[in-house]
């Protein structure tokens, strides 16, 4: 029993990246960057929405790992693909690879030094590898990107949190 | 900016495809009346619910697991709810992240929230949950939701649309989703990533089931988010669909829209600018997981009228009084009715504690005497007065229900307006017949008659035919009348259908036939049906006992 559970699972993995990829508009041949962040997205969906939630960990994983291939594709094809990076940064993010999400948001602040939510990602992800002193420098970071003060005061509330919790 | 403009545009394409569909439904398709709520003795006409919302579990340094654990285990084992209803945001969606920025969906969220509700053992017809904003960052298609969540697990949906029916009406609620439908994570700027409304097909669902219960007596629904501005900047709300929905509240004469989002509480009444009808409470309950008090809301209908309490975690007892109705429920409640300055008007309080309640009493305007109320025999949460209110003026009065056990003393306190007026109009009921129904002929030429009858055989229906009408013998309509068959040991107690526009009513009793071996059935003898009460809005029964007698003889 077990070993037909090995042998379907790879298979499963296999029929169902091929479904979505023949699902996909575009036909493969004359795949663009755009067309792997698109077939990328599409993995981790398959992975983030409907194994996930279902609990299956390890088809969740397999199709991570092809949308890790597919944006790590469309980041070759253009080194300053930010959707690109910021489907990277979450993928690295939800799978819980503090330290390369750490790398990949740092790449979105700097193509998209307007999105500040990404400066409070790159902090978050920071913290979740315990490095608090880059995670207060994101967030000073980002107050240079904004002259909203509502969101000044949130990210002072943040830098506030990280203090508070160092100081325990 | 953009995102924003394509949005707005998309939602006002859907509210305009929407208005010409909801167009074409007749209002006299949709049901509910809230006016129909009447001030009655009768104590057999009620039922109750929970409302409660942002359970938050996942949420860094809170009570949310506890305080979920302690309403579906204490809470429902003492309150015994018809149902609990939870406004969403049932998940924090930050897995406990220190800035409490909501990046989930995170599966560990879900597993906690659903074991808590599976090992409380609720059924899910006694649960309902329905999706927030925080169950919908990052997750367009409520896929975390749906898979976990008690409701979106048992229907696939993402609203829900349920009734309660009883011998004394039908009652109607929809929970509707009004969670941001892109899929957005959220985000420091506005919307935050909760751009909230409803969209087609979301609407499209609230009209088909609004429409699918004509003879619903109430019509109650509930979302996460407030309908409009809250006035503070980050509280965001029902963006697009807002027309359409507040049309179909109208058309349906809806008496409520409860709702969570905010972490306040509040009981307000929303009147339109135009519409048909008056308008519906708008009550806003605070968070069960964030919130230190005001966490879950006890409502209650009694003789069709609405009551409600909010209430704090842990904190006994509950009082709720439901007769009267509380003429300042939401600061005005035009659903309310006028007391009579009679000298025996009821008064009805239910009171729920995990401990032993020792003494419930009543007074009016403040006075320094209180009144003892006495538990009633077949519904021992609830507890009743007869209240002499012959010597009070005409006008607003207040009325205080205090409960004492061992847990503390709680209260509760309403308005109600005294009419100084002659007694209420009386309304009587008289058993006219009693007879069976008989199918003659087969296939097409089948016919089925009423005949006349005093005797029945042991598994026949006995039919009560009533005739309802007031002290100068004009038919009253929208009557209910309750019987009690007594006889042979036996005590049932019947409640007949509305009264039609001739004042005519129906009553079954089903009796039951001995089993094959000849043994068991309704035992065979002389039974007397006695008119016990007519219920209807406007009017008091005249006590008048009518009575009949048939006989039921062996097969």
């Amino acid at each position: 029993m077990r070993t037909l559970h090995l042998l379907t699972f790879p298979l499963f993995v296999f029929l169902s990246a091929a479904l979505i990829a023949v699902a996909s508009p575009e036909p493969q041949q004359s795949v663009d960057k755009a067309d792997h962040n698109r077939q990328g997205l599409q993995y981790y969906d398959e992975a983030f929405y409907k194994q996930l939630p279902q609990g299956k960990q390890r088809e969740a994983d397999a199709f991570f790992d092809l949308a890790l291939m597919e944006f790590q594709q469309a980041i070759a094809a253009n080194p300053e693909d930010a959707a690109a990076y910021r489907n990277l940064a979450r993928l690295h993010y939800v799978r819980k690879n503090f330290l390369q999400a750490v790398d990949a948001y740092r790449t979105v602040t700097v193509l998209e030094p307007q999105n500040i939510d990404a400066f409070v990602l790159l902090a978050l992800s920071y913290t979740r590898i315990d490095r608090f002193v880059e995670a207060i420098q994101a967030l000073e970071a980002a107050k240079n990107h904004t002259d909203d003060p509502e969101v000044i005061r949130k990210l002072d509330g943040y830098i506030r949190k990280i203090n508070d919790h160092n100081q325990e | 900016m953009y995102r924003t403009a394509k949005k707005s545009s998309s939602a006002a394409l859907s509210a305009l495809i929407f208005s010409a569909l909801i167009l074409g439904l007749s209002p006299n398709c949709m049901a509910g009346d809230p006016h129909s709520a009447f001030y009655s003795p009768a104590n057999d006409r009620i039922f109750w619910f929970i409302q409660t919302s942002d359970t938050h579990i996942g949420t860094s340094g809170s009570q949310d697991s506890n305080n979920l654990s302690w309403i579906v285990n204490q809470a429902r084992s003492v309150i015994d709810p018809s149902f609990i209803l939870v406004t969403g945001d049932l998940t924090d969606s930050t897995n406990a992240n220190w800035f409490g920025w909501p990046d989930g969906p995170h599966q560990e969220e879900w597993d906690a929230y659903k074991n808590i509700i599976a090992s409380s053992g609720i059924p899910e017809d006694q649960y309902y949950d329905i999706p927030g904003n925080h169950d919908a960052y990052n997750d367009q298609d409520f896929s975390y939701y749906l898979n976990n969540s008690i409701h979106g697990r048992a229907t696939g949906r993402t609203q829900a649309s349920f009734v309660r029916t009883f011998g004394f009406g039908t009652y109607h609620f929809l929970g509707i989703n009004t969670a941001d439908n892109t899929g957005d994570g959220f985000s420091l700027t506005w919307p935050f990533g909760d751009y909230a409304g409803l969209d087609s097909s979301e609407l499209s669902f609230i009209s088909t089931e609004m429409a699918k219960y004509p003879d619903s007596d109430l019509t109650m629904v509930f979302g996460h988010h407030p309908l409009f501005d809250t006035g503070n900047a980050d509280d965001t709300y029902v963006y697009y669909g807002l027309p359409s929905f507040l049309s179909l509240m109208d058309q349906s004469y809806s008496s409520l829209y409860g709702y969570g989002h905010t972490h306040d509480a509040s009981e307000t009444f929303y009147v339109p600018d135009a519409g048909q009808h008056e308008g519906f409470h708008y009550f806003n309950v605070a968070s069960l997981g964030k919130s230190s008090s005001n966490q879950y809301t006890i409502m209650a209908i009694d003789c069709n009228g609405l009551s409600s309490k909010i209430n704090t975690v842990g904190s006994w007892p509950a009082v709720l009084i439901t007769a009267p109705l509380d003429e300042g429920l939401g600061g005005l409640n035009p659903y309310g009715y006028a007391v009579p300055a009679a000298a025996s008007n009821p008064i009805r309080a239910l009171v729920f504690d995990a401990n032993t309640v020792t003494s419930v009493q009543y007074r009016v305007d403040s006075s320094t005497s209180w009144f003892p109320m006495n538990r009633v025999a077949t519904n021992p949460r609830l507890w009743e007065a007869s209240w002499d209110a012959a010597s009070l003026a005409a006008g607003l009065h207040t009325l205080e229900v205090k409960a004492s056990s061992a847990s503390g003393t709680q209260n509760d306190i309403i308005k109600v307006r005294i009419e100084q007026t002659s007694q209420p109009k009386q309304v009587g009921a008289a058993i006219a017949e009693t007879g069976k129904y008989v199918t003659t002929g087969t296939r097409k030429n089948k016919v089925t008659t009423f005949q006349q009858a005093t005797s029945f055989i042991q598994g026949e229906s006995v039919i009560f035919w009533l005739q309802v009408s007031d002290t100068n013998s004009s038919p009253i309509s929208g009557a209910t009348v309750q019987l009690k068959i007594e006889g042979q040991g036996l005590g049932v107690t019947l409640t007949s259908t509305s009264s039609d526009s001739s004042g005519s009513a129906e009553a079954v009793w089903t009796t039951s036939a001995p089993n094959k071996r000849a043994t068991g059935g309704t035992t065979p003898g002389t039974y007397t049906a006695t008119v016990t009460g007519v219920a209807v809005s406007g009017y008091a029964w005249d006590g008048a006992a009518n009575s009949a007698t048939i006989t039921i003889v062996g097969k």
